[in-house]
């Protein structure tokens, strides 16, 4: 079903276009949380979570893009649970991931408040707008959805040796961007 | 709190600020995968295509083949149950590497078709060498759009093959050459080069892997970077080459 026709039906409080979307959405919902959560429980109550949540919040939004809506609402519950649960290192590839970009700032640089995130968060932006698409989609797959390199690797039909050394190249870019706005020396 | 849990996750809090539209592109691969999986799983091919036995039995069947043309025949009807009568195995092709067959979905007929091919061309007119034969590969580019797909079929039939190390040259079109190499590994499968000539350096490109080829010994591009052998940009220029392959180069040359 077409993500505008879901979203229509949820913001009629239709209980169809609830099905409709877990459905289309539920192997994605459940793949972004077990990227965060390792108790199998804690994933179900996430996608389940997450799921309600579309359901509170349609209306009054009204979300353009249903597939990034979803997904966000899925890993901000899960990184959720993970705080409160105090689990946040038991993931060993969610890490790994994460502290393969830490690399790019060093410690000590301030970037701890709301508005150095959302700024450096559109210069990400714009870095992303200069890559191809599919170097673009293996640096979300692997940066945003945390997925693991045999896992990118996979999903794209590319080798593991492939991506890794095309992460590390757009870790490179990267850091040269983030160097010429200043956001690191 | 925040500060505290994600003290060294900084960089990470500003990716939540990425669009939208890139989540949602990248999301295709994870939500196509989930399905493919699922998909997978529901054959009953799969235990039978990784159990060892099976494997055993063909590759003794295959090297039976080669040393005697006698068993040529049986070999062929072999090679034709598994790779041509098996949909698990079409599926599997366009799932291990579905940026290079996105746009091209083989049926049924055609693989009975390229496996016919790959007999004829493997073992009766057995150009399994690097030998510059000519005439063998005009009609290889004159026949393109039929090249293509039967350069898609050696990954199906080579999967089978039984020698480690053995390449099998299979064409050249234009600036690309075709090899497909057996490595040995039947869950890796073969090879499919691509060779592209910059200055005095040879690269390769396969769907699993690209290598730089520098006197007869073959390097990864970073390997070779460390080494001296290659710049940056030349590093960079083999990247945006290996992409943009994904990306249609090799649609287009079916079409030129």
């Amino acid at each position: 079903m077409d993500d505008k026709k879901i979203v229509e039906m949820i913001y009629e409080n239709n209980e169809e276009g609830l099905r409709a979307a877990e459905k289309k959405y539920g192997g994605l919902c459940k793949s972004i949380a077990e990227n965060i959560l390792s108790q199998k429980e804690d994933r179900e109550e996430c996608v389940n979570d997450a799921l309600l949540a579309l359901w509170n919040n349609i209306p009054p939004e009204k979300p353009d893009n249903l597939c990034a809506y979803i997904s966000r609402l899925v890993k901000n519950l899960a990184l959720k649970r993970t705080r409160s649960n105090n689990m946040w290192k038991r993931r060993a590839n969610y890490n790994a991931a994460g502290e393969e970009l830490l690399d790019l700032i060093p410690d000590g640089m301030s970037l701890a408040d709301e508005y150095e995130a959302k700024r450096t968060g559109e210069i990400i932006n714009k870095f992303l707008g200069t890559l191809s698409k599919r170097d673009r989609d293996v640096f979300v797959l692997r940066y945003w959805y945390r997925d693991t390199v045999p896992e990118v690797s996979r999903r794209m039909g590319l080798s593991e040796s492939l991506i890794k050394s095309l992460c590390e190249r757009l870790r490179k870019r990267l850091r040269d961007e983030l160097a010429k706005e200043g956001i690191i020396v | 709190m925040r500060t505290e849990v994600f003290r060294d996750t900084r960089l990470l809090d500003a990716l939540e600020y990425i669009d939208d539209e890139y989540i949602a592109s990248a999301a295709r691969y994870k939500m196509k995968y989930t399905e493919e999986t699922h998909e997978h799983k529901m054959t009953w091919r799969t235990p039978l295509k990784h159990s060892k036995i099976y494997v055993a039995l063909v590759a003794s069947l295959l090297l039976l083949a080669i040393a005697s043309p006698m068993v040529n025949f049986i070999t062929y009807m072999v090679s034709n149950f598994t790779a041509g009568a098996g949909s698990g195995n079409t599926s599997e092709a366009v799932e291990s590497t579905n940026g290079m067959y996105d746009e091209y979905i083989l049926t049924e007929e055609d693989l009975a078709e390229l496996n016919e091919a790959y007999f004829q061309e493997m073992f009766v007119k057995a150009p399994d060498y690097a030998g510059q034969d000519e005439a063998f590969f005009q009609k290889l580019r004159e026949e393109d759009s039929i090249y293509i797909k039967f350069a898609l079929s050696v990954e199906h039939a080579m999967e089978r093959s039984t020698v480690p190390g053995r390449h099998f040259y299979f064409g050249k079109y234009g600036d690309c050459i075709v090899v497909a190499k057996n490595t040995g590994k039947h869950s890796t499968g073969p090879y499919w080069y691509r060779e592209y000539v910059l200055g005095e350096y040879t690269f390769t490109y396969s769907h699993a892997t690209m290598l730089v080829c520098y006197n007869s010994t073959f390097y990864n591009p970073e390997d070779a970077y460390e080494m001296g052998l290659l710049s940056d940009t030349d590093v960079e220029k083999m990247y945006e080459m290996y992409f943009e392959y994904y990306r249609g180069g090799n649609s287009n040359e079916t079409s030129n």
